[in-house]
C-alpha cells in the first residue's frame, strides 16, 4: 500500500491566472491537491479495509495486503493439472466486493479538449517531475497539464530542452546524462514531422500517462458541451457524471474504481490518460491538423509497477492516415519525464491526388457554423471511430491493460455529429443537435476491457504466460457491470474491443431476455456503403453483433424508441474463452440468459478464497444494462433501415478495377509458428520467406507511394493475410492504411464484410465467415512515408514477436529507415535491413 | 524551460523526510541525500515476482556446484533463461549457438551484469559430466551455467517461466523463447534467440538494467554486421548458420562449426543436399565426412535445420556466390595492403564480403522528406555513433568500404 504522509498542504488557486501556486513545502509525498474536497481525499484514504478484504488475506504470510500483491499467482499442482477454465490466466478468481451488477452509473468518456496553439506561451511553473519510484502524483499532473503548452512543439525533435527529471534520472542511475532531451521523439530528419508547414497543428491536446489519482475536474470546461447544453444540460441524463450527489457538470472527486464497491486503484496499479477517469476522448475535426502532446508521468524507477506494466512508452493512433514518426512505432518509446509530440494532420487519404481543389462538399468538415469547409481528399476514405493507444515493444499488453488507451472521434461533413443540420452530405446519424458539431448526447463511446484483481483489489497482470491475458471481470469504460441511462429514442454506441486476448461478440437483450434487433453502421470505425440489419435476414443473427475481435470497432445504432420508460435492455457478452489462444465459439443467447449456462466460481481447498472458474467463461454474460428514459424531444436522426442494402448509400465502398488490381504488387504474410527449428516463438512469414520473429531493424516490406497504380488511387497493393495453424486466432491489424476485402478463404466476402474498409481482420481456422483462414485484400498507400508495423493484435502474441516492420518509402528512398534506439540520454540508430523481397512482394495481381 | 526546471529541483531537494524506503533498481544501495521514495514493500515488480513466486529448488550447474534457484540464480540478477537437452538434434544447438553470439556481444558483462542460464530438461541423460562437455563444445564462458536437477523441479520452473506448453509433451516441443529479465526490476520478456545478436545483446545488457550502463556495448554495433536488403539465402544464412560458420579467415576459428569458405566446391552438391536436409540422420548412419568433422569440431553436432528442399537450393546458391565474394575481397585486400595502407584484419574481409553482395546504395537519411516542406524545417540527422551507420552512410565500392572498416579498426 502507498504510504501517504498525513501533512497535506492544499494549492491556492490564484484567480487571477486560474493557475495553481505553491503554498509552502511539498510535503514529503508530494501530493498537491486542486480544487478536491480535502476531507473526501484523506477520508477515502485512511478507510480501513472493508471486511471481506480481511478475510481474503487470511491465512497468508502475513495475513495482509502484502501477500496478494507478492503474488496472484494460482498454485503450481493446479497449474499442472491444467484448468478447465484458465480464467484469469494464471490466477484465482478476482474478489467482487460484494459488488452487484448494474448498480453503477457508466461514467461517459472525457472529452480531453482541444485548444489553439499559443503563441510566446510562459514556460510552466511547479513539479512535474515525480520522484523515482513514484508516479506524478495528481496535483502535479493536474497542475502541469492546466497550463499551456511549453515548450511549444517543433517539427524536429526538441532535443535541445532537457527532462525535468534530470537529476532524479541521474541519481537513480548512479551516472551523469551528458544529453537528457525533454522530447523523446527520436531526433533528426527521420522523425521529424513530415509537410510540417503544410499540415502545422492548428490545435493541441496536452495529456499525459499518469497513475492513478482522482479527478480534480480540471477538463470541465473543456467540454464542447460545457455540461449546458442537450442530456448535459442540467436537467438531463448525464449532467451529473456518476449519478451521485456532488457530481453535477464536473467530474472532480471520480476515482478510479471498477466498482464503488471495490478499492480504489493503486497509482502503481492503473496508468492512464491524464491518470484519471472516466476514460478520455479527442474529437478532432478533418482539415483541423491537431497534436498530441503526451508526457510520461511514471515513476523512473521501472520496478515501481506493481509487478505489470512498463514505464517507457509510445502512443499508436490505430488507424490514423498519419505520418510514421506520429504512428507510435514499437521502438520509437519515451521516458518518464519527456514528452513526444504526436501530429496528426486529420487529412483525407487521396489528399494530393484527388479532388485536389476542394471542390467535392462531402469532402468536408464541420465548419462550426452550420456549413462545410471544403477539404482536399477522397471523401470515400472519411472515418469516424478511432482510438489510440500504447505500443510500447514487447510490453503492448501490459501498458494497454494497465489503462494506456484512449479514444477518439473523427468529425467530417458526412459525420458530423449533428442530426439535425440537413444539407445533403450530413448522415445525421444519432448524435443530437445543439452544438454545431460533435453532440455527444445520443452517441456514446463503449471501450470494453478484461481485468483481472489481486485478493486486494489491485489490478493484477501475468507477465509470464504466452496464449493470451484472459480477465475475469468484463468492463465496460473500466467498469464492472454498470448501467447506462438512455432515451427512447435511437443511439449511436461506438464499440471498442480494448482486451488483450479477449473476443467479443455482443448480444442486446431486452427485459424478457428475447433479442432485439439493431443496426451495424460502421466497421473499424468507417462507415459502410450499407447498414447492416442485425434481425436475421442476410445471415446475421437477430440482436447479435459479429465476433469484434481486439482492437476492432463497431458502431452500432440502437432504436429505444420502441422500449417504453423503465424498460431495461442489456448487452450480453456471447464468446466463451477457455485460454487465450482462441476463442471456443458463442454461446446461444438463451442459454445466457436463462442461466443454463452458469460460470461458478469454486474453493477448491476449503480455505474460503475461490480458486478457480467452472462451467463457464465468467465473461460471458450480460455486461451493460440500458435503462430507458421517456423522450419528450424529436428524434431527427437518420433511419438506418434507409441504407440496407439495395437502398441509399451511407458512404460509398471505393473499388479498385480489375486491370489495376491486376498490375498490383502481392504480398503474403503468414501468421503462425514457423516452420523449421524456431518452431515455438510467434512468427510472421513474408512472402514465403523464413518465419520470422519481431526486429524492428528489418523492414519486411517497403512499398514505393510515388507508384501510383491508378490515377489518384495511390499506390495499390493486394496482401494475403493468412494463418499459418487452425489452432489459434489471430486479429491482424496494419498499421497507417485500411484494405478493403477482396476475398475470404477464396470466397467473394459477405455480409457486413464487404461493404467494409478495415484496419483489422481476424484469421482463424476457417470455414465460417466470421474468422477466415485467409484474406486477400486491397490497400493502398500514400501521402506519407516512413516506417510502420503489423501485428497480431493479440498483444500478447503480438508482444512475443507476432509484429512486423513495413515502410512507406518515396521515390528514389535507397536505404531502408535506420531504426531508433531509445534511452535516457536520447535516441540513436542502427542500421535497418530489408528483406530480399521487400520491394517486389511475390508477385503481381491477385491470388484465386 | 530553466524556469521549470529550476522550480522542481528546489522542491524535490525538499523531500528529503523519511527513511529511503527502497533501492529498487539500484545495484549500490540507497544513494547519498536522497529523497524519500513513497513505495511500501510488496508493490515492486521485484516483490511481485519475488521468493514468492520462484521456486528455491536445488540445481547443480556444470561446475558440479549446487545452486538455490531463487537465492543464487535469480535474486537481484539479469538474467536469461532457456532449456535445452544435449542430446537435441537440431533446435538446441542452435539455439545454444546463438546465444554463444549473444553472449560474444556481450562481452565483459557475462557473468558480471548478466547471466546465461541453460537448464537441461532432460536431467536423467545430462549429469554434470555431460553438461560440462556441451558447455565446453560451445564455449561457455563466465556468467554461463548449464544445469540439471530433479525433472520435477525443472518442470516446475518451466511452469513458472511460462516455458512450458502445457499442450505439448514430447520433449521436441519444448518452447524455445527464453525468459529474459531483471528479477529486481520484475521486468521480465520473452526473447527468441533466433533474433538479431546485437539487439538481443542491448536488450539484455542495457534495456533490463534500466540504461544505467552509460552505453556499455556501443561498440557492439560496430561489429554488427551492416544488413541491407538480403537474399532468401542470406537471410536464412544468417538466422540459421552464422552462429557456427563463416566465410574467410579469423573469425571462423573461433565458431563451432567449420569455415564456409569454397565449401560448395569442396564438397558434392548431392552431399551437401543430404547433409543439410538431414545431418542427424547421416550421423547415425555414421557417414565418413560427417563423422570426421563431428570429430575435429568438437563434437559438435550439425543440427537439423528443417529446411526445405527451396530453402537448401537457396542457401547453397548463396554460399557459392558469397564464397567467390569472399575470395574476391581477401584479394582486393592483399591489394590494397600492398597498397601500403594498414594491414587487414581477416573481420575486414568478411565485412567486404558481406557488404558487397547488397546493393550499393546511396545515403539518404532525408530520402522520406523528400517534400520540400519538411526537408527545408528538419533539422540536420542525428545519427550518433553507433558504427554501422558509418556504413550506409558511404557510397560503397569495395575499397571505400575497406577504408571504411580500416578507419573503425584504428
Amino acid at each position: 500500500m502507498l504510504r501517504i504522509s498525513n501533512s497535506f498542504r492544499p494549492l491556492v488557486i490564484n484567480p487571477a491566472s486560474g493557475h495553481a501556486i505553491s503554498s509552502g513545502i511539498i510535503a514529503a509525498a508530494s501530493t498537491w491537491l486542486i480544487a478536491i474536497p480535502l476531507t473526501f481525499l484523506i477520508a477515502d484514504l485512511l478507510t480501513p479495509p472493508t471486511e471481506t478484504m480481511l478475510a481474503a488475506f487470511a491465512g497468508g504470510p502475513t495475513g495482509t495486503s502484502l501477500d496478494v500483491t507478492l503474488n496472484n499467482a494460482i498454485s503450481p499442482a493446479l497449474l499442472l493439472n491444467g484448468r478447465q477454465f484458465d480464467i484469469p490466466s494464471g490466477s484465482r478468481p478476482s474478489p467482487r466486493f460484494g459488488a452487484q451488477p448494474f448498480t453503477q452509473q457508466m461514467l461517459l468518456f472525457e472529452e480531453f479538449g482541444s485548444e489553439t496553439l499559443p503563441v510566446g506561451a510562459p514556460a510552466k511553473v511547479g513539479p512535474s517531475a515525480p520522484e523515482t519510484a513514484v508516479c506524478a502524483t495528481g496535483g502535479q499532473v493536474d497542475h502541469h497539464l492546466s497550463q499551456a503548452i511549453y515548450p511549444p512543439p517543433t517539427c524536429s525533435s526538441n532535443t535541445v530542452d532537457i527532462n525535468p527529471q534530470r537529476n532524479l534520472i541521474e541519481r537513480l542511475l548512479g551516472r551523469s546524462c551528458a544529453t537528457a532531451p525533454c522530447e523523446g521523439r527520436p531526433g533528426g530528419t527521420d522523425f521529424s514531422h513530415q509537410r510540417w508547414t503544410e499540415f502545422g497543428p492548428q490545435v493541441y491536446v496536452e495529456t499525459g500517462i499518469a497513475g492513478s489519482h482522482p479527478n480534480c475536474g480540471f477538463r470541465d470546461a473543456k467540454q464542447r458541451h460545457g455540461y449546458a447544453t442537450g442530456e448535459f444540460a442540467p436537467g438531463g441524463l448525464y449532467h451529473n457524471t456518476v449519478g451521485a450527489p456532488g457530481f453535477d457538470g464536473t467530474t472532480a472527486g471520480i476515482r478510479i474504481k471498477l466498482h464503488p464497491s471495490m478499492p480504489e486503484q493503486d497509482p502503481l496499479s492503473l496508468w492512464t490518460f491524464d491518470g484519471t477517469l472516466p476514460p478520455k476522448l479527442m474529437m478532432a475535426r478533418y482539415g483541423e491538423a491537431i497534436l498530441l502532446r503526451n508526457n510520461n508521468f511514471l515513476p523512473a524507477d521501472p520496478s515501481a509497477n506493481r509487478g505489470f506494466g512498463l514505464h517507457t512508452i509510445t502512443t499508436h493512433e490505430h488507424n490514423g492516415h498519419n505520418p510514421a514518426e506520429s504512428d507510435g512505432f514499437a521502438n520509437a518509446f519515451f521516458f518518464p519525464g519527456q514528452y513526444y509530440d504526436y501530429r496528426w494532420p486529420m487529412i483525407l487519404a487521396g489528399y494530393d491526388t484527388i479532388n485536389t481543389n476542394a471542390s467535392d462538399p462531402r469532402a468536408g468538415s464541420p465548419d462550426g457554423n452550420g456549413g462545410i469547409t471544403k477539404i482536399r481528399g477522397d471523401w470515400r476514405e472519411t472515418m469516424s471511430t478511432h482510438w489510440f493507444h500504447d505500443h510500447m515493444v514487447d510490453f503492448t499488453s501490459q501498458n494497454v491493460y494497465k489503462g494506456n488507451l484512449a479514444m477518439m472521434n473523427y468529425y467530417s461533413a458526412l459525420d458530423r455529429g449533428n442530426e439535425a443540420i440537413n444539407d445533403g452530405v450530413n448522415l445525421r446519424l444519432p448524435s443530437g443537435s445543439s452544438l454545431d458539431w460533435g453532440n455527444r448526447d445520443y452517441d456514446v463511446n463503449l471501450a470494453f476491457g478484461d481485468k483481472a484483481t489481486t485478493a486486494d483489489g489491485q489490478l493484477w497482470f501475468n507477465p509470464f504466460q504466452t496464449n493470451g491475458f484472459l480477465g475475469d471481470m468484463l468492463t465496460v469504460n473500466f467498469q464492472y457491470k454498470p448501467y447506462l441511462e438512455v432515451r427512447a429514442r435511437k443511439y449511436r454506441f461506438r464499440i471498442l474491443n480494448g482486451c488483450v486476448a479477449r473476443i467479443l461478440k455482443l448480444g442486446l437483450v431486452n427485459q424478457k431476455n428475447q433479442p432485439v434487433p439493431f443496426y451495424l453502421v460502421a466497421n473499424d470505425g468507417n462507415i459502410m456503403e450499407h447498414t447492416v440489419a442485425l434481425d436475421g435476414t442476410l445471415g446475421t443473427k437477430t440482436g447479435e453483433l459479429p465476433e469484434q475481435s481486439i482492437g476492432e470497432r463497431f458502431d452500432a445504432i440502437i432504436d429505444f424508441s420502441n422500449s417504453r420508460p423503465g424498460d431495461k435492455l442489456y448487452f450480453v457478452n456471447m464468446i466463451e474463452h477457455k485460454d487465450g489462444k482462441k476463442p471456443e465459439g458463442a454461446i446461444p443467447l438463451r442459454n445466457i440468459t436463462s442461466g443454463v449456462y452458469r460460470p461458478t466460481e469454486v474453493d477448491n481447498n476449503g480455505d474460503g478464497v475461490a480458486d478457480q472458474w467452472i462451467n463457464g467463461d465468467p465473461c460471458v454474460g450480460k455486461v451493460l444494462e440500458f435503462r430507458v428514459n421517456a423522450y419528450s424531444g424529436t428524434d431527427l436522426s437518420m433511419n438506418p433501415a434507409d441504407f440496407v442494402e439495395g437502398r441509399q448509400k451511407l458512404i460509398p465502398l471505393w473499388k479498385p478495377t480489375a486491370a489495376e488490381l491486376a498490375s498490383a504488387t502481392h504480398r503474403t504474410f503468414e501468421f503462425g509458428r514457423g516452420g523449421g527449428t524456431d518452431n515455438k516463438p510467434w512468427t510472421i512469414k513474408a512472402n514465403g520467406g523464413q518465419s520470422l520473429g519481431a526486429d524492428m531493424s528489418v523492414s519486411s516490406a517497403k512499398c514505393n507511394i510515388d507508384a501510383p497504380s491508378a490515377a489518384g488511387m495511390g499506390h495499390l497493393e493486394i496482401w494475403t493475410i493468412k494463418n499459418g495453424g487452425a489452432g489459434w486466432m489471430h486479429p491482424v491489424h496494419v498499421h497507417y492504411e485500411e484494405g478493403i476485402i477482396l476475398k475470404m478463404d477464396g470466397l467473394a466476402p459477405k455480409s457486413f464484410w464487404k461493404w467494409s474498409r478495415k484496419d483489422m481482420y481476424r484469421i482463424g481456422a476457417g470455414g465460417n465467415n466470421e474468422a477466415p483462414r485467409e484474406f486477400q485484400i486491397a490497400i493502398h498507400m500514400r501521402e506519407f512515408a516512413g516506417t510502420y508495423m503489423e501485428h497480431c493484435h493479440n498483444t500478447t502474441h503480438e508482444d512475443n514477436s507476432m509484429l512486423l516492420r513495413w515502410d512507406s518509402e518515396h521515390a528514389g528512398q535507397l536505404t531502408t529507415l535506420a531504426t531508433p534506439i531509445p534511452a535516457w540520454d536520447g535516441v540513436q540508430y542502427i542500421n535497418s535491413a530489408a528483406l530480399a523481397t521487400a520491394r517486389t512482394g511475390d508477385g503481381i495481381g491477385p491470388r484465386r | 524551460m530553466s524556469t521549470k526546471v529550476t522550480t522542481i529541483a528546489t522542491i524535490l531537494t525538499i523531500c528529503s523526510a523519511g527513511a529511503y524506503a527502497t533501492a529498487q533498481g539500484h545495484d549500490k544501495g540507497p544513494l547519498p541525500g536522497t529523497h524519500e521514495v513513497v513505495v511500501a514493500s510488496g508493490v515492486t515488480g521485484g516483490e511481485v515476482w519475488g521468493a514468492n513466486y520462484w521456486p528455491n529448488v536445488t540445481l547443480t550447474g556444470h561446475d558440479n556446484k549446487k545452486y538455490q534457484f531463487f537465492d543464487d540464480l535469480l535474486k537481484d540478477k539479469v538474467v536469461v533463461i532457456d532449456f535445452i537437452y544435449t542430446t537435441c538434434p537440431d533446435a538446441c544447438p542452435l539455439e545454444t549457438a546463438k546465444l554463444a553470439e549473444v553472449a560474444e556481444v556481450l562481452g565483459e558483462q557475462m557473468g558480471d551484469d548478466v547471466f546465461f542460464y541453460s537448464i537441461s530438461i532432460d536431467p536423467k541423460t545430462d549429469s554434470v559430466e555431460v553438461l560440462a562437455e556441451y558447455a565446453k563444445r560451445y564455449r561457455a564462458g563466465k556468467g554461463w551455467t548449464f544445469f540439471t536437477g530433479d525433472e520435477e523441479d525443472i518442470k516446475l520452473i518451466r511452469l513458472k517461466c511460462g516455458l512450458m506448453d502445457l499442450g505439448g509433451q514430447q520433449r521436441e516441443d519444448h518452447s524455445l523463447d527464453m525468459l529474459v529479465g531483471n528479477q529486481k526490476t520484475g521486468r521480465w520478456m520473452k526473447q527468441s534467440a533466433f533474433e538479431n545478436p546485437y539487439m538481443l545483446a542491448t536488450i539484455i545488457g542495457d534495456w533490463l538494467h534500466n540504461y544505467k550502463q552509460p552505453r556499455k556495448n556501443l561498440l557492439s554495433y560496430e561489429k554488427a554486421p551492416a544488413l541491407q536488403n538480403m537474399t532468401k539465402g542470406e537471410s536464412l544464412f544468417r538466422t540459421r548458420c552464422s552462429a557456427c560458420h563463416v566465410f574467410g579467415q579469423g573469425d571462423g576459428l573461433t565458431r563451432q562449426g567449420p569455415n564456409l569458405l569454397g565449401v560448395t566446391d569442396r564438397r558434392e552438391r548431392k552431399w551437401l543436399e543430404r547433409w543439410l536436409l538431414e545431418p542427424d540422420v547421416m550421423l547415425a548412419e555414421k557417414d565418413p565426412v560427417a563423422i570426421e568433422m563431428f570429430e575435429a569440431f568438437n563434437k559438435v553436432a550439425m543440427p537439423n535445420l528443417r529446411l526445405s528442399q527451396l530453402e537448401i537450393s537457396q542457401l547453397l546458391d548463396y554460399m557459392t556466390k558469397q564464397s567467390l565474394v569472399a575470395e574476391l575481397a581477401d584479394r582486393t585486400a592483399s591489394l590494397t595492403s600492398a597498397m601500403q595502407l594498414k594491414p587487414i584484419g581477416s573481420c575486414c574481409a568478411k565485412k567486404s564480403a558481406d557488404s558487397s553482395n547488397k546493393q550499393h546504395e546511396p545515403s539518404s537519411g532525408s530520402a522520406k522528406n523528400s517534400d520540400p516542406n519538411a526537408g527545408a524545417t528538419a533539422s540536420i540527422k542525428s545519427k550518433t555513433a553507433m558504427g554501422t551507420t558509418a556504413m550506409v552512410s558511404i557510397g560503397m565500392g569495395l575499397i571505400g568500404l575497406l577504408t571504411v572498416a580500416l578507419r573503425r579498426r584504428n
